[in-house]
């Protein structure tokens, strides 16, 4: 029954880490009629108890570093968060600056990455998609996955 | 036998409460041109709500935002005790008695000052925002609404001949049905249905005027620190103001009186939905949020002056 | 904006039904001139290294001190799809005809693009010299054929000091040995 599955209730909050701003209006052209993300039970919410996908734009800043960690940590139980967007992934051209504290996984375990310097809205929609099969997963309890660990000079392990 | 009944009235309304909001959704997206969710979307999130576990946050009381929930669902259930119920030959209350037409208006600001005991019992900064912006709209609405209460009480006793001892009664209204074709022919009830409509957005949170709870600026106000079951329980009963509200308006003014019961439920489910589309919907789709001082100047001008003129009419 | 107009605009809107794009159902269409994930073509690339230096974010990374091959690396999560890469390259080497238009991947280490040039011995002497491009094959013998390849893969060093009797000599002796098929 849909109407009773979890995952077709996706309340997403949106979370800038330090973008440009050209991930985050990818993602507000994702929620208006020509691409209404709402058909599938999207909603933007406002707070981050409210939502159940959490949507990161941009390198992690070393001032954003600490508030993002808190409002991440404020998600409910389960989540999944979705990096869109290069900066988010790596760096992107940023990748190594003096006020980057690393891509977002590194710090907290990334569920769906969505590549593009922006990606496309359709990108962000089927993003948001995967991040709900990964809800079903998490729910199910077949789902691990660990923070991605980085040496001295940025690179995975 | 009748206490069956109506729990079961209760828990259909419920439901379509819910279903009425998904419905809000879709139509709205149709009028921007969009599909939108399915119309059991809003069933959905209200299922997964309590299927979710969160950290509460150090600083906020949840004994407060506990205490608030309860306080909303006995409210509530109040006032859906008192608004009419569609039976066999007409509308019957479940409790009826004189001066329960305040006892309504205490309860809708009652449910106001649920969200006001929510946002003060989250403690965050973005939730006693929230809760001082649901208090002023709530001075402000609130004048029009008592004035206008008061008024359609004077009138009602006016035109029915009842006892003065009845006065403020929903009964009033319910006799008054009977023998007036359509409420609306009288100016003074047009002019109070007219200001009620006005208040409706203010009073549910629709878009022109659900400033306390602006997600954009004070993310989602009094309810920001809300998360899991606790958000769960506060989402339904904002459905359910939305629809205790349509249900007034309807039952009070426009529902024609038949003796078939499923004509009457019929009517009654959807009279509250055409409500809903009239006082939350259409506003919702076509316009954005005001300032706070733009919406209280506007309730105390508009509708609080046209509010004066009504009670003055009535006593005359 | 009255509000007459609103209203006439919501009616306009309910009678032209949904503007959504047909999108789940149907792929995803890209405009003409959309730049996308560069591809690589390893048969192409004359290792000139054009693309590492204009790269802006170093997406592109080169080893060529991996043994017998030219390591060639595009990290897609770095990669900010500006096609500077395409424009620099000499031959078609880089192109952008990729048109999927979605990246979507719940592991950040599957989107590279990992290829590379292999080293080719020069049929005189035997020293290694990196596989010559497609491009400079066809420009000098105007086909792409086993045995064109081993002839333009004749290192700098035996171009200038044999004479073309000795290299002559040294291809034909290379394509009997290797058993290359001959045009």
């Amino acid at each position: 029954m849909d109407i009773l599955k979890p995952e077709k209730s996706l309340w997403i909050y949106h979370l800038n880490t330090g973008s440009c701003n050209g991930c985050d209006i990818e993602i507000l052209a994702a929620l208006t009629p020509k691409y209404d993300a709402e058909r599938f039970g999207v909603k933007l919410v406002g707070s981050p108890r409210h939502a159940d996908i959490v949507v990161a734009t941009g390198p992690v800043t070393a001032v954003a570093k600490e508030s993002v960690l808190r409002v991440i940590d404020q998600v409910p139980d389960p989540k999944a968060i979705v990096v869109v967007g290069v900066c988010g992934i790596t760096g992107g051209v940023f990748r190594g600056g003096y006020s980057v504290a690393g891509p977002l996984d590194t710090l907290v375990p990334v569920d769906v990455y969505v590549f593009g310097c922006p990606p496309k809205p359709e990108g962000i929609m089927v993003g948001i998609l995967k991040a709900a099969e990964v809800l079903e997963l998490k729910r199910k309890g077949n789902y691990h996955k660990e923070v991605v660990k980085i040496s001295e000079h940025g690179e995975t392990i | 036998m009748i206490i069956g009944v109506w729990v079961l009235w209760l828990i259909a309304l419920f439901i379509w409460s819910l279903l009425i909001g998904g419905i809000d959704r879709k139509i709205v997206a149709h009028l921007q041109g969009r599909y939108g969710p399915p119309f059991w979307q809003d069933i959905t999130d209200f299922l997964k709500l309590f299927r979710k576990r969160g950290k509460t946050a150090t600083r906020s009381s949840s004994i407060v935002s506990d205490v608030a929930l309860i306080v909303g669902i006995i409210a509530v259930v109040v006032g859906l005790s008192i608004l009419p119920m569609p039976t066999v030959g007409g509308y019957t209350q479940l409790l009826s008695t004189s001066g329960d037409l305040i006892i309504l208006a205490y309860v809708f600001a009652l449910l106001a000052i649920v969200y006001v005991l929510i946002g003060f019992g989250g403690k965050s900064p973005y939730t006693m925002v929230g809760a001082s912006r649901e208090v002023s709209m709530l001075l402000s609405y609130e004048i029009p609404f008592i004035l206008v209460i008061v008024a359609m009480g004077y009138r009602a006793i006016l035109l029915t001949g009842l006892p003065v001892s009845t006065i403020f009664s929903i009964a009033g209204f319910l006799v008054l049905k009977q023998k007036m074709a359509l409420l609306l022919l009288d100016p003074i009830f047009l002019g109070s249905f007219l200001v009620l409509l006005i208040l409706g957005p203010a009073i549910v949170g629709a878009v022109p005027f659900d400033i306390p709870e602006a997600e954009t600026e004070i993310v989602d106000g009094y309810g920001a620190e809300m998360h899991g079951p606790r958000l769960g329980v506060l989402f339904g009963i904002k459905h359910m103001k939305l629809l205790l509200y349509a249900y007034f308006l309807w039952t009070i003014f426009l529902s024609p009186v038949t003796s078939n019961i499923w004509l009457n439920i019929i009517m009654t489910l959807l009279g509250t939905l055409l409500m809903v589309l009239v006082i939350y919907t259409v506003p919702r789709a076509v316009s954005g949020r005001f300032r706070v001082e733009q919406g209280a100047k506007f309730y105390l001008l508009g509708p609080g002056l046209a509010s004066i003129v009504l009670l003055l009419l009535s006593l005359i | 904006m009255p509000f007459g107009e609103i209203f006439g605009k919501l009616v306009d809107t309910l009678i032209g039904g949904p503007v959504v794009k047909p999108f789940p159902k149907e792929p995803v269409k890209v405009p003409p001139k959309w730049r996308g994930k560069p591809q690589y073509d390893s048969e192409d690339c004359t290792g000139c290294r054009q693309c590492e230096r204009v790269c802006p974010p170093s997406a592109i990374t080169i080893d060529d001190k991996k043994g017998d091959f030219f390591h060639y690396e595009i990290d897609y999560g770095v990669c900010i799809y500006c096609w500077y890469c395409i424009d620099a390259c000499p031959t078609t080497a880089l192109s952008g005809d990729d048109k999927s238009g979605l990246y979507v991947d719940t592991d950040r280490t599957k989107e590279k693009l990992n290829d590379g040039v292999p080293y080719v011995e020069c049929p005189v002497c035997g020293s290694k010299i990196l596989r010559p491009a497609r491009t400079l094959v066809v420009r000098q013998f105007k086909k792409y054929t086993p045995e064109t390849l081993v002839r333009a893969s004749v290192c700098p060093k035996c171009r200038r000091e044999k004479t073309p009797e000795e290299i002559e000599a040294g291809i034909e002796k290379y394509i009997e040995e290797h058993a290359v098929p001959r045009d």
